[in-house]
């Protein structure tokens, strides 16, 4: 995969090491393990506002990048921590 | 930005697998408003310790709003000149923290006998947000190991 988001390996006893490249869903977060000859469709799509790959559970859904999530729920955080409210 | 590196065999009791999800280790950001940070997961080892056998393992990392009962354990700093971290790892919970619905982000079965591993290339790690409790939580279960699971990951922040 060009430009993997991770990697991963199992190890097992009887089948050796297994490897597969992963990415990192922009939207959730969700970690999708990128099998060798796997559809495109399968594995998931890409957000083209945000031009990053985004996960089958995310694809047809709104654009909602994972760091803007973070700054808001820490946005709604800090107010009910200073303020008493959101 | 400072590495850390949390195993559930740094401190506290491991505990048996169930056919429930037990929480191995877990990373949440500081209770206190000055300490809050974000935390970024970017490399995680699993496997089952006890006496290998055919059976299914599943693991897991989700979302959590609380801590749970755990053992509170000290990140161990990749570099020793590092400062403590400031997110607040814990262990081999007793009582399981309260997990986010549908916020798996690596699920993974395996064979007991077989471990897994996950490194995230830059820009693609696990956040954790500097929300008050809030954090990751590695898990595992088995519909016949009840034996122990090792666990380690490590983070910066």
């Amino acid at each position: 995969m060009l430009r993997a988001g991770g990697w991963a390996c199992i190890t097992d006893p009887d089948l050796g090491v297994k490897q597969a490249d992963t990415f990192t869903c922009v939207h959730c977060q969700k970690v999708t393990h990128v099998r060798a000859g796997a559809s495109p469709y399968e594995l998931g799509g890409h957000c083209r506002l945000c031009d990053a790959l985004i996960c089958k559970e995310c694809v047809g859904k709104e654009c909602t990048p994972f760091m803007k999530q973070v700054e808001e729920a820490e946005e709604r955080a800090f107010r009910m921590m200073n303020y008493g409210s959101v | 930005m400072a590495r850390y590196s949390v195993s559930n065999g740094s401190s506290g009791t491991m505990q048996a697998n169930t056919t429930t999800y037990k929480t191995q280790i877990s990373l949440t950001a500081a209770t206190g408003g000055t300490t809050l940070r974000r935390g970024w997961v970017y490399d995680l080892n699993v496997g089952a310790d006890g006496t290998p056998a055919d059976n299914a393992m599943v693991y897991k990392v989700d979302r959590q709003t609380t801590v749970g009962t755990a053992t509170t354990i000290t990140a161990a700093p990749l570099d020793a000149a590092d400062a403590a971290a400031l997110l607040v790892s814990s262990a081999n919970h007793t009582a399981e923290p309260t997990v986010t619905a549908s916020t798996q982000l690596l699920e993974v079965a395996v064979n007991q006998r077989a471990s897994y591993r996950w490194v995230a290339a830059p820009g693609s790690e696990l956040i954790v947000p500097a929300t008050n409790v809030a954090g990751l939580g590695l898990r595992s279960k088995s519909p016949a190991y009840t034996g122990t699971v090792t666990a380690q990951w490590q983070f910066y922040e």
